[in-house]
C-alpha cells in the first residue's frame, strides 16, 4: 500500500503552489494583456478579477485537497459519487497541457543554449520559425521530427522526472531553488531593463490607464481570463498539494499568499518587458507599439532582438532570461505531471515510481506531435482549447458542484475551522454566483467566436480545429468518464 | 534612474502603481507576516 506522503514543511507548499501558478504566462502573457486592454486601468478589473474569482477558486481547490486529504478524483467523489469524472477531467486538460508546455521548455532549453553565441542572429523571426522550428507551410506535416525539439523535449522531461522523483518530499526540496531562482532573474531583468535609455516611454505605455477601457466588457473579460489562466486552479493540482498539506493547516491564509505572490510576480513582470521594450524601441527607432508581443512572438523573437541590442552583456543576459523561462515553467510542469499522479495513485494504490514513469512516457508519446514540422500549429489550437474551453468547463463545473450540491458553508465553516483567518459568506456568494458568471460568460464569448471562424484561420480551417480541439475535448471527457467507472482500489 | 521614470509618468498611472503595489505586495507582506505568527 503506497504511504501518505507529507510536505517537508508549510514553506515547502506555499513555494510549490507558487511555482505551479507562476508559469510563463505571468511574463508572456500579463503585459501584453495589460497593455492591450487599457494599460494602468487594467489593474483595477485585474485586482477585482482576483478577490472575486481568483482566490476565492484557490480556497476552494486547497479546501477540497485538504478536507479530503486527496487527488482531485477522488476530493470530488467525496463531495458527490458523480462528480468524479469532473477530478478526471481537470487531470486530463492538465495532462493535455503538460504534454506540450514540456516542448516550450525544450525550445528554452535550446534557446539557452544558443544565448552564449546569440546563435539566432539579427532575423530573430526567420530563425525562430525557419531554422529552429523548421515550420511546414501546412499543418500536415506531422511525420518529420525535429531533432533539436525533440532533444530539448526528452531534457525537459528527465528534468521533471528528477524534480518529482519522491513526490511531495522531493518536490518539496527542489522549489527551494526553481522559485527563488526565476525571481532573481526577473528582478536583475527589471534593474538591467529600467537602466537603460528609453526605459521610462516602454513603462508609460505599460501603465498610462485609459479609463474609458474600463466600460467595454471584453476588458473585464481579459482581466477575468488572466487570473484563470495564471493561477493553475482547474488543473486538480492546488487540490492535490494540498491534500499533501498536514492537519491544522491554514488554508486561508496559504491561498492569499500563492495568488498574491503569483499576480504580483505578474505585474513586476511587465516592468521587466516593458522597460526593455522602450529601450527597443529607442535604440531601432521604431514606436513602443510596434514592437510590442506576447507568448512565443515575444519569448523567442521579440527578446533575442533585444538581446542583440545588449551589448557585451548580450549573452549574459541572454542566458539569465532562457533560464528564467525554464525555471518559471518546470515547477508548473511538474506539479501538472504531480496532479494527474495523485489522481493514479489514489485511486489505484499504485507506487509512485511507477505512475510518474507511466504518466512521463505516454505525455511524452503525445507531446512527439508537437515536435514536428507541423507541430507549432498543433500546440497553438491544443493551447487554446485547453485554455479557453477545458480549464474554463472544469472551474465552472467545480463551482456548481461545491456551490449547489456540496454546499459552500459546509466547504467554508471547514477551511475556517483550519485558518488563521476566516473568510465570510462573501465566499459563498463568489463561488456561486460571480465566479460562475464570469466562467459563462467568458464561455459564452468563446463560443461566439469558434462559431465566427475557426481559430488560427485561415491557415487552420474546421477540420484542424475539430481534430485538435473538439475532437481533444471530447477524449477526454470520456476518458474522465471512464476512469471513473474503472474499478479502484482507494484508500479509506 | 526612478524619479525619471516616475516623472515621464502621468498622475493617473502613478496612482494606479500605488494601488497595484499596495494591494499585491502590501497585501503579501501582510500574509506572510500573519502566517509567521502562526508558526515561527
Amino acid at each position: 500500500m503506497a504511504e501518505k506522503e507529507y510536505w517537508p514543511s508549510r514553506t515547502s507548499f506555499v513555494l510549490a503552489a507558487i511555482g505551479s501558478a507562476i508559469g510563463l504566462g505571468n511574463v508572456w502573457r500579463f503585459p501584453y494583456i495589460c497593455y492591450t486592454n487599457g494599460g494602468g486601468a487594467f489593474i483595477i478589473p485585474y485586482l477585482v478579477a482576483l478577490l472575486t474569482a481568483g482566490i476565492p477558486l484557490m480556497i476552494l481547490e486547497m479546501g477540497l485537497g485538504h478536507k479530503f486529504s486527496a487527488s482531485a478524483p477522488l476530493a470530488l467523489k467525496r463531495v458527490g459519487k458523480n462528480w468524479q469524472w469532473l477530478g478526471w477531467l481537470a487531470c486530463g486538460v492538465g495532462f493535455m497541457i503538460v504534454a506540450y508546455y514540456t516542448v516550450i521548455m525544450g525550445w528554452c532549453v535550446n534557446y539557452l543554449g544558443y544565448s552564449f553565441k546569440l546563435a539566432w542572429g539579427q532575423n530573430t523571426e526567420s530563425f525562430f520559425y525557419d531554422t529552429f522550428l523548421q515550420r511546414s507551410e501546412n499543418l500536415k506535416d506531422v511525420f518529420s521530427f525535429n531533432g533539436p525539439v525533440l532533444l530539448g523535449l526528452l531534457i525537459s522531461w528527465v528534468l521533471i522526472l528528477l524534480c518529482i522523483w519522491k513526490g511531495a518530499k522531493s518536490v518539496g526540496k527542489v522549489v527551494f531553488l526553481t522559485v527563488p531562482l526565476p525571481w532573481l532573474c526577473l528582478v536583475i531583468f527589471v534593474i538591467k531593463g529600467l537602466t537603460l535609455p528609453g526605459a521610462e516611454e516602454g513603462i508609460a505605455f505599460y501603465l498610462t490607464p485609459d479609463f474609458q477601457a474600463l466600460a467595454n466588457p471584453r476588458v473585464w473579460l481579459a482581466a477575468y481570463g488572466q487570473v484563470f489562466f495564471s493561477l493553475t486552479v482547474g488543473f486538480g493540482v492546488m487540490i492535490a498539494y494540498a491534500s499533501f498539506l498536514p492537519k491544522r493547516s491554514d488554508i486561508v491564509n496559504n491561498a492569499f499568499i500563492v495568488s498574491l505572490a503569483n499576480n504580483g510576480t505578474a505585474f513586476l513582470g511587465g516592468f521587466a518587458v516593458f522597460s526593455t521594450l522602450g529601450y527597443y524601441a529607442h535604440q531601432t527607432g521604431v514606436p513602443v507599439e510596434s514592437v510590442v508581443d506576447s507568448g512565443f512572438g515575444l519569448a523567442f523573437i521579440t527578446y533575442p532582438s533585444i538581446i542583440n541590442h545588449l551589448g557585451r552583456f548580450a549573452p549574459a543576459m541572454g542566458v539569465i532570461f532562457f533560464v528564467m523561462l525554464l525555471t518559471l515553467a518546470i515547477d508548473s510542469a511538474f506539479s501538472l505531471v504531480e496532479g494527474v499522479a495523485a489522481g493514479i495513485m489514489d485511486k489505484w494504490n499504485a507506487r509512485r515510481l511507477r505512475v510518474n514513469f507511466g504518466v512521463v512516457l505516454v505525455a511524452l508519446i503525445i507531446g512527439l506531435t508537437y515536435t514536428t514540422r507541423a507541430g507549432y500549429y498543433w500546440l497553438d489550437m491544443v493551447d487554446h482549447f485547453m485554455n479557453s474551453f477545458g480549464l474554463i468547463i472544469v472551474c465552472l463545473l467545480q463551482c456548481i458542484a461545491v456551490g449547489y450540491f456540496y454546499g459552500t458553508r459546509k466547504l467554508r465553516e471547514y477551511v475556517n475551522s483550519q485558518s488563521e483567518v476566516s473568510i465570510g459568506i462573501w465566499w459563498d456568494l463568489m463561488i456561486m454566483f460571480v465566479t460562475p458568471a464570469a466562467l459563462i460568460y467568458f464561455l459564452k464569448v468563446e463560443i461566439q467566436d469558434r462559431l465566427a471562424g475557426p481559430y488560427g484561420a485561415p491557415l487552420m480551417d474546421r477540420w484542424a480545429e475539430v481534430i485538435g480541439g473538439w475532437a481533444v475535448m471530447a477524449v477526454l471527457a470520456i476518458v474522465a468518464v471512464a476512469l471513473m467507472r474503472a474499478r479502484g482500489r482507494e484508500s479509506a | 534612474m526612478l524619479a525619471a521614470i516616475l516623472g515621464k509618468l502621468p498622475a493617473s498611472a502613478i496612482a494606479m502603481l500605488i494601488i497595484a503595489c499596495a494591494v499585491l505586495y502590501g497585501g503579501l507582506a501582510v500574509c506572510i507576516v500573519l502566517a509567521k505568527k502562526r508558526e515561527p
